[in-house]
């Protein structure tokens, strides 16, 4: 018993004296997937800035972004989905835009297309062209690959090229941007789209309407999301500091970010 | 002081136990209260029992993900009850204590891989052979069960080794003594003897099978329309709570739904323990 009361006034002292205390403090942030390559370079470097201070990211989706962040589960959301009531409650965030994050529709190499109008690509995405033939490719079944519900991607790809239509219910999910890439490299037929400012190796990225993706004309391409960060009002300054230093980072284009949006 | 600390762990594994319970029933009662929304609407089954899953435009059938999580479950089990008895029998025939002792480890080490690991290896292996095996995407039912049987099949072989091991040795010994062979005392003396362990293990595997998600749900393509065939793609419950969970927020019905859909699991799990306590109190 008595060592255990020596413990005790030892913990008491050490802790009094400050040599136990811990004076870092620790944030978070949760959302998009496909902001996640730059988001972690980015924080390293505000990590170096604020000595004391460490940032967790995780993914999860823009959705869940929004939901964490609202909630108080995360400081900082990243989302490309527009904040609503359903998912924020009466939370007002405050946010930054992270820039322009274009959207790339890419198929398997050997579908033997490499340009579709927007009406193909519509009709392909909703499932009502089922093989490649129909749009000039080669006779290849089409296999459409989606993301999940929480995905802002999919959310803009649903309102920008299919005018409010869906993707057929008979897409394979892809939980993340990763996993999309590599399910349409390694299956053949298989159409897809992923948030990326590079261009993916080894698949085709679709010129749509005549329209090519390069990142020098990345600026021109008409299909993006704008990846946010969402804090609360009540967010301490370091928050804000940190969602201000992510959101003008020279390299962000390096990650395939572009032009900032305000 | 001596009447304290005996007292201490029957007070420690007293305070553990109702814990345990506390959590357990809150559990329960969060995904009472989360799903009673929906099963307080008129007609819930109908609602719940369709087939399309479109939840944005409020449309909750889950019969697409009964269908998936029975069809990838009965998949894996006839998979694996096979492989799974062969590796128990042979592990019980007279063998070298090195070997056995060998395969038996290799069993458990086995059993402790995490899923994400069978989930990457059915990507990298199991994914491709479907596709060129049969067509179409790869991603699959059949994909699933086939890495949910071979993720099962440690875990199986070493309780059918164990129920086997059950069986006394005298009646081994009887049996051979009356002129049977290996063969005959394995199928009418050794089987029907360790048949509730037996069971009983078939019954654990089935939960594992029904409950696991993330090797499931890398393979199975997460497709939420009726599946058409064995190697069509398709999703069960538990990789559909996985896929929308993030963007269901408490209180929205979509979420009544997940719970629902949790509480089903719940329930399944219950029957097969019960069915499992069954087997192993017949005589």
């Amino acid at each position: 018993m008595t060592w255990l009361m020596g413990l005790i006034v030892a913990l008491a002292c050490l802790s009094s004296s400050g040599v136990l205390s811990v004076r870092s403090q620790h944030l978070t942030m949760v959302g998009a997937t496909s902001a996640l390559p730059y988001l972690r370079r980015a924080v390293a470097g505000w990590e170096a800035e604020h000595p004391g201070y460490t940032v967790s990211v995780s993914g999860g989706g823009s959705v869940a972004g929004l939901i964490e962040v609202s909630r108080g589960r995360a400081d900082i959301g990243v989302s490309d989905v527009r904040p609503n009531q359903v998912l924020t409650g009466k939370v007002d965030l405050q946010s930054l835009a992270l820039g322009r994050l274009p959207i790339l529709f890419i198929a398997h190499l050997a579908v033997g297309v490499r340009n579709l109008s927007r009406a193909q690509l519509q009709r392909l995405l909703m499932g009502q062209s089922t093989n490649w033939k129909a749009v000039g490719g080669t006779h290849t079944p089409v296999i459409v690959m989606t993301r999940p519900l929480a995905s802002g991607s999919l959310e803009i790809v649903q309102h920008e090229v299919l005018r409010g239509g869906r993707v057929t219910p008979r897409a394979i999910v892809a939980l993340s941007n990763g996993a999309m890439l590599a399910a349409v490299q390694e299956t053949p037929g298989a159409l897809g789209f992923v948030e990326s400012g590079n261009i993916p190796a080894k698949v085709a990225v679709l010129a749509v309407d005549g329209q090519v993706f390069h990142p020098h004309n990345a600026g021109q391409w008409p299909f993006y999301a704008v990846p946010r960060l969402y804090w609360r009002p009540q967010a301490s300054a370091s928050v804000k500091s940190l969602a201000l230093y992510l959101a003008t980072r020279e390299y962000r284009p390096q990650y395939g970010i572009f032009d900032r949006v305000s | 002081m001596s009447m304290v600390r005996d007292r201490a762990p029957t007070r420690i594994t007293a305070a553990a136990t109702a814990t345990f319970a506390v959590v357990g029933l809150g559990l329960i009662a969060a995904l009472l209260l989360g799903a009673w929304p929906l099963i307080g609407e008129p007609r819930p089954l109908a609602n719940l029992l369709g087939g399309l899953w479109d939840p944005l435009r409020g449309a909750y059938g889950l019969a697409p993900f009964f269908v998936g999580t029975v069809v990838v479950t009965a998949t894996a089990m006839a998979l694996t009850l096979p492989f799974s008895l062969a590796v128990a029998v042979v592990l019980s025939r007279p063998l070298p204590d090195g070997v056995r002792l060998g395969a038996t480890r290799v069993l458990t080490v086995l059993t402790a891989v995490p899923s994400v690991i069978f989930g990457w290896w059915g990507l990298l292996a199991v994914v491709p052979w479907v596709r060129a095996r049969f067509g179409g995407a790869g991603f699959s039912l059949l994909a699933a069960g086939l890495v949910l049987a071979i993720m099962v099949t440690p875990t199986l072989s070493l309780l059918f080794y164990q129920a086997l091991r059950s069986v006394p040795r005298a009646f081994r010994d009887g049996s051979a003594a009356l002129g049977a062979t290996p063969d005959q005392t394995l199928v009418r003396m050794e089987l029907p003897c360790a048949l509730p362990l037996l069971i009983q293990a078939v019954l654990i595997a089935v939960a594992r099978a029904v409950g696991e998600t993330m090797a499931v749900q890398m393979v199975i393509g997460g497709q939420t329309v009726l599946p058409t065939g064995l190697t069509s793609p398709g999703a069960t419950l538990t990789t559909q709570i996985l896929t929308d969970m993030s963007i269901f927020p408490p209180g929205t019905r979509g979420h009544a739904v997940l719970d629902v859909m949790a509480l089903v699991l719940m329930v399944g799990m219950y029957l097969l323990v019960r069915l499992a306590e069954r087997w192993v109190a017949m005589p």
